[in-house]
């Protein structure tokens, strides 16, 4: 089997326990060099809102200004760190649009998320019609793998609308809140817990947005995950 | 988008796109069978489960380098229709031809003339590219479209501003992947064998430079390329200094018209190959010595201020090779290079600013980079690495300067490999040729 980000053929050896997972997990899409160039954050050296990678557990910079702003519970979990590596991750996965690149972190990302504490719904974030028909699928539900989830959001925008990460940093804190409740749903989200999940957390806002929309339809808890911060 | 952007190219239209044109002709962009898809821009086949998009669509990973194809767009072109202000003449070169160049220029200018298919077989350092001058200057005074296009960014870049100053009265576009500049219509062309995929029977003329290079070579993705690329009535010349056997079937089988420039255009022959025979030539590395033959040739290169190339076969090698030459010649300033290398247009740019004594580097230098007076020496020749015409290529670095035309190629290797031994051949058979040329010409 070839290596999914530089080609290479991957030669490894197998533990024993490996034998032992099923089927799914014994399928390395990744040489270790390639995953080596990847950066781990671990819980206990980072943001505790944001999960930003840092020295400290206090909260980090950013954070700091979203606290004076909200006023709702809000925390974010990252696997990663959003370094040079994953920058061209995404550009290979998302805006390139190289489909099968979405099996070099799925399975990781799904143990990630089955690791946490238990919610009612597991939601990603959407993306809007427009997406669908020129990148033809939804990154973070590709990353998920075959965790079950509800599409319990949709996003709306207008068509003339620059998308996000084409704006600065400052443009995109100002954007107008795009989510809405899918059809149907409003009734069945109030006093649940949810877990959101996205791709990359840069700025915060778009979790923000969709935390609120939640929040306002009843939601009891909103937490997030995300691959990247 | 100018309308002149689609002029003999493939165009990715996404599904919402609404402008069209009377002229534009809409085109599928995959072929699907039950189980397969294959994508028309780059003829690649992919089992549909592994490139699916969740919604029922699929996309070519085979050249999403150039912008992903899928089954959510379309390709629009329009036909080439030659829509250039031709001038009485381009060639703005006042340089002379050898005789041998002359008689290789009318034969390939008469292919074009009637759009069949050339190889030209020159050897390095044959002055090939001002050979090229009068056929692309009479394609361009009829009006044609001209694409020379190379498998490799460094010949393009290298042949860009030699075109540039030979043909001032008309615009060139450079195509490669690091291109930034947006793509512009334009007569002459000079672009990588990649970016061919992009184009759809524009060429009345498609110049390959190096055909026998990685990656083109045994590339089924980049032979489709170019038959796409060029008109159905126009002409493809192969150019290269070590044919493989796929042309020479072709050329046999006269299926291939063929012209030889087995001459420098300083008229010496190609210096030939120095086998040396080492069995240990890698562990002496790890102990920083090197072959007695490679030390006495870079002392000589070191008294007489003569650059030098080492070429080793894997990446590996590299660190091993510059300490063995720091420890035994602190004086040289050397630098390692390969083809990933950040660094590498600039070492490359150094090394011809004659900031550096030498190089040590993997095949990437082997074509299209001349440093005039160096000696060059392989390290492990017989490796698998080296196929007989990147061996060829090799030693082509050496001789160019007509000062000095001569020049050491020493190759270390543990045994004589069938490429060493081919590559050998095939320099004899050149310099032979050359000569028997030479009694033509003066007997005529
Ligand atoms: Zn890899
Ligand atoms: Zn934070
Ligand atoms: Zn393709």
């Amino acid at each position: 089997m070839n290596c999914l980000l530089c080609n290479r053929v991957i030669r490894s050896a197998w533990p024993l326990s490996f034998l032992l997972l099923p089927q799914k997990y014994q399928m390395v899409p990744t040489c270790e060099q390639c995953l080596s160039t990847f950066q781990k954050i671990e819980a206990a050296k980072s943001c505790p809102v944001c999960g930003r990678i840092q020295s400290s557990t206090n909260l980090c910079h950013d954070c700091q200004k979203w606290q004076v702003k909200s006023n709702y519970v809000f925390h974010n979990q990252a696997l990663y760190t959003y370094n040079a590596a994953m920058k061209q991750y995404m550009h290979d996965y998302k805006f390139q649009g190289d489909y099968r690149l979405r099996h070099v972190f799925c399975q990781q990302f799904e143990m990630f998320i089955k690791a946490q504490k238990p919610s009612d719904f597991v939601v990603p974030l959407p993306i809007d019609e427009q997406t669908w028909q020129t990148r033809g699928f939804n990154q973070v539900i590709g990353l998920i793998g075959d965790l079950a989830v509800t599409n319990l959001l949709v996003m709306h925008r207008k068509k003339d609308e620059k998308r996000q990460s084409q704006k600065k940093r400052q443009d995109r804190l100002r954007t107008i809140n795009h989510f809405q409740i899918a059809e149907n749903w409003q009734p069945k989200v109030k006093n649940k817990k949810i877990l959101l999940v996205d791709d990359v957390y840069t700025t915060g806002r778009t979790l923000r947005h969709a935390a609120e929309t939640l929040y306002t339809a009843g939601a009891g808890l909103v937490e997030c995950i995300t691959l990247c911060r | 988008m100018e309308e002149s952007e689609f002029y003999g190219r493939l165009v990715i239209k996404p599904r919402y796109w609404k402008r069209d044109s009377k002229k534009m002709r809409t085109l599928e962009t995959f072929q699907q069978t039950q189980s397969r898809v294959c994508c028309q821009r780059c003829q690649t086949w992919f089992s549909k489960d592994t490139v699916a998009l969740p919604r029922g669509e699929y996309y070519c990973p085979g050249c999403i380098q150039l912008g992903r194809v899928s089954t959510l767009d379309k390709f629009v072109t329009i036909n080439e229709p030659n829509d250039f202000k031709t001038l009485p003449t381009y060639l703005t070169w006042q340089g002379q031809l050898t005789a041998s160049q002359v008689r290789c220029s009318s034969e390939v200018q008469a292919s074009f003339d009637v759009g069949r298919d050339h190889l030209l077989w020159a050897v390095t350092g044959a002055g090939k590219t001002e050979m090229l001058f009068p056929g692309i200057n009479d394609a361009l005074q009829k009006g044609k479209r001209v694409c020379l296009a190379s498998p490799r960014v460094d010949v393009c870049l290298e042949l860009f501003p030699r075109l540039k100053a030979a043909f001032q009265e008309v615009e060139i576009a450079l195509l490669h992947g690091h291109q930034e500049q947006p793509y512009r219509y334009t007569q002459l062309t000079i672009a990588t064998t990649h970016q061919l995929l992009r184009f759809y029977h524009a060429f009345d003329i498609l110049i390959i430079d190096e055909v026998d290079a990685f990656p083109y070579a045994q590339n089924k993705k980049l032979l489709f390329a170019t038959q796409q690329a060029k008109k159905k009535t126009g002409s493809c010349l192969f150019l290269t200094a070590t044919p493989g056997d796929d042309l020479l079937k072709k050329v046999r089988q006269k299926q291939l018209q063929v012209s030889y420039l087995p001459r420098r255009f300083h008229g010496h022959p190609l210096p030939e190959i120095k086998p040396v025979l080492v069995l240990n030539w890698y562990q002496k590395l790890g102990k920083k010595q090197l072959p007695t033959s490679v030390k006495k040739l870079l002392t000589e290169c070191q008294q007489a201020k003569r650059q030098f190339l080492i070429f080793v076969p894997h990446i590996r090698h590299l660190p091993l090779v510059l300490t063995a030459v720091n420890c035994l010649f602190p004086h040289l300033n050397v630098k390692t290079v390969y083809s990933a290398d950040e660094q590498r247009l600039e070492k490359v740019q150094q090394m011809r600013e004659q900031q550096l004594d030498g190089l040590i580097t993997t095949t990437i230098l082997e074509r299209g980079v001349t440093f005039p007076g160096i000696d060059v020496c392989v390290l492990g020749a017989d490796d698998a690495t080296f196929s007989s015409a990147a061996l060829v290529q090799i030693a082509g670095r050496v001789g160019r300067n007509p000062k000095r035309p001569t020049g050491n190629v020493v190759f270390v290797c543990a045994g004589i490999s069938r490429s060493v031994k081919k590559a050998m051949q095939q320099i004899r058979f050149v310099n032979r040729k050359a000569k028997e040329e030479l009694y033509e010409l003066s007997t005529v």
